[in-house]
This record gives C-alpha cells, sequence and structure tokens, in this order.
C-alpha cells in the first residue's frame, strides 16, 4: 500500500521536476541571446563608463520603442563593419537618422567625424555597469520622452526634423 | 582583476574610443615655430649683404632653418585644423577655415621672402589660431606668450 502510493506521487514530482529544469534553462539561453556582457574599451564615454569597464547590454531594447536622447547604445562601427563601440545618442532626426557622441568629447571619434548612423547599426542598449562599481543606467526614455538634452548632448539640438 | 572580474570578463569588446592619440592640442608648437621664422628673418636681416664667404654659409643656414621652421607651422597648424577642429566647432568658430588658411598663406609667404615683416604677421595669425582654440575650449587661462618677446 505505501509503496504502491510512493509511485503514484513519484511520477508528477518528476514531471513537474523536469518542467522546471526546462523552463530554467530556457530562461536562461533568453537572457543569454537577450542580454550580452561587453567590455569597453577606450575612454571616450568617461566620466560615465571608462577603459577596462564590463557592462550589460539589452539587445532588445529598441524592439517596441526606438532609442531616446541621453540613452549609451552599442552600435556598429560605419567605418569598420566587424567593430562596435559605445557612445550616446545625442540626436535623432526621423531623415538623417542617430547622431552619437562620447560623453568625453576631446578623446572621441563619433559622429562629429562619421556622421549619422542608421538606426539600424544600433545593436542595444547599455542598461548596467557590473564591474568594477555596478551601476544601473536607466534609459534616458524613461525620464521623458522625446527631445531631452542630457549628458554631453552637445548645443543646438533643434535639427528641424519633421 | 579579482577572480569575479575573472570569471566575468566579456567576450566582446566595445570601442567607446578615439583615433588618435587624443586630447593633446595645443597652439603653443605652431607659436614657437613661427617664432623661429621670426627669429631667422631678423638675423639674416641683420647680415646685410655681406659677401664674405662665413657671411654667406652663415646665411645660407639661417634661410634653411627659416624654411624648416616655416614648413613646420604649417604641419602644426594642420594638426590643429584637421585633427583638432570638428563641425561642430565650425557652427560656433566661422572663420575657423579663413583663419587657419590666412595663417598657412603667412607661413608660405616667410619661405618665399625674408622679411621680418612676414614673420611678424605670422605671429598674429598664429595668435589668432590660438584665441580661437582656447576659446573652442572654453578656457580663458592660457596667455599667447613668447619665448623672445
Amino acid at each position: 500500500m505505501n509503496r504502491g502510493g510512493r509511485q503514484r506521487v513519484a511520477t508528477p514530482v518528476f514531471l513537474l521536476g523536469g518542467a522546471v529544469i526546462l523552463g530554467l534553462a530556457g530562461a536562461v539561453g533568453w537572457a543569454q541571446r537577450r542580454f550580452s556582457r561587453i567590455e569597453v574599451s577606450g575612454a571616450s564615454m568617461s566620466p560615465t563608463l571608462d577603459d577596462g569597464d564590463f557592462v550589460i547590454v539589452d539587445q532588445h531594447a529598441y524592439r517596441r520603442r526606438a532609442p531616446a536622447i541621453g540613452d549609451i547604445v552599442l552600435l556598429r562601427d560605419p567605418r569598420v563593419p566587424d567593430r562596435e563601440l559605445v557612445k550616446r545618442v545625442a540626436r535623432i532626426d526621423a531623415v538623417r537618422g542617430i547622431w552619437v557622441e562620447g560623453d568625453n568629447p576631446e578623446a572621441s571619434t563619433d559622429s562629429r567625424d562619421f556622421g549619422w548612423i542608421a538606426p539600424e547599426s544600433i545593436a542595444g542598449r547599455v542598461v548596467a555597469r557590473y564591474w568594477p562599481e555596478p551601476l544601473r543606467i536607466p534609459s534616458a526614455a524613461s525620464f521623458s520622452s522625446t527631445s531631452a538634452s542630457v549628458g554631453n548632448a552637445s548645443g543646438g539640438g533643434s535639427d528641424g526634423s519633421t | 582583476m579579482n577572480l569575479f572580474a575573472r570569471i566575468f570578463r566579456p567576450s566582446r569588446v566595445a570601442y567607446a574610443h578615439c583615433d588618435g592619440p587624443c586630447g593633446v592640442y595645443d597652439p603653443a608648437a605652431a607659436r614657437i615655430a613661427a617664432e623661429a621664422v621670426l627669429s631667422m628673418e631678423k638675423k639674416i636681416a641683420a647680415l646685410g649683404d655681406a659677401q664674405d664667404l662665413a657671411s654667406i654659409n652663415t646665411r645660407t643656414r639661417f634661410i634653411q632653418i627659416k624654411e624648416e621652421q616655416a614648413e613646420l607651422v604649417k604641419h602644426e597648424l594642420d594638426i590643429l585644423w584637421h585633427d583638432y577642429f570638428k563641425p561642430e566647432h565650425l557652427e560656433k568658430f566661422p572663420n575657423v577655415h579663413e583663419t587657419f588658411w590666412k595663417a598657412a598663406k603667412q607661413a608660405s609667404k616667410c619661405k618665399h621672402e625674408q622679411d621680418p615683416a612676414n614673420g611678424q604677421a605670422l605671429m598674429k595669425a598664429v595668435e589668432e589660431v590660438h584665441n580661437i582654440f582656447w576659446q573652442s575650449k572654453g578656457r580663458t587661462d592660457v596667455p599667447f606668450y613668447l619665448a623672445n618677446p
């Protein structure tokens, strides 16, 4: 009687356990595809991010909304296809695209050199630094919706876009 | 790097970079060369028409140094002009191109002739570059001083 009862319970427990493990594995896989760890090389984002910082990039950040002025983004270097850059969105123009700049303009090669970039070249948003000093980097979109001038966004700002 | 950082070190690198050895620009480099040009022009003038062998040799040497330094002025101006100055500066200082063009032209004139007045004008032109440059960096604490006043 006892042994029979245990067997009846055991099967659902294994099924449930299996489901949980599969679910966890799926969640980890999803998270790994969505979030990528990136090492920052160079000082053009100083003082926000420094050379050698490790950050987390949300690669799905712009699936449902567009980048906002002030966001720190990962983008493909328009001049070197295999290279990725970390810069801050400084201006957005419906026609011309996105203008990125470093927080440290004197040590930055950015849109001031290579011009406007296509929105498709943005690979994700830097959401946090996890080493050496943890820092959450909220999206600028959560502060204001459109034309905020955050951080290093250089003067002007009004680009006569429609 | 501690153990945590070593384990969780990303394999992917993104560049927050600058193409050059960044940030160190100073019109002083052009000013020093321009001063040397002016100094040579004065020394050539001081030699007058002396035609003895020693004077000819010395004059030749002065001319050579003047040529080299004038070329160096142009080089140093170029570095500021096309490496330091960016389109955003042009919006604020629309006379950047004009200023550099005039200064480089004046350096050329110093090569063609040997009148110290050309060197004086070159110094003035470099001073204008100095003014625009430090203004663009929002600095008011950098005087235009001379090694050889």
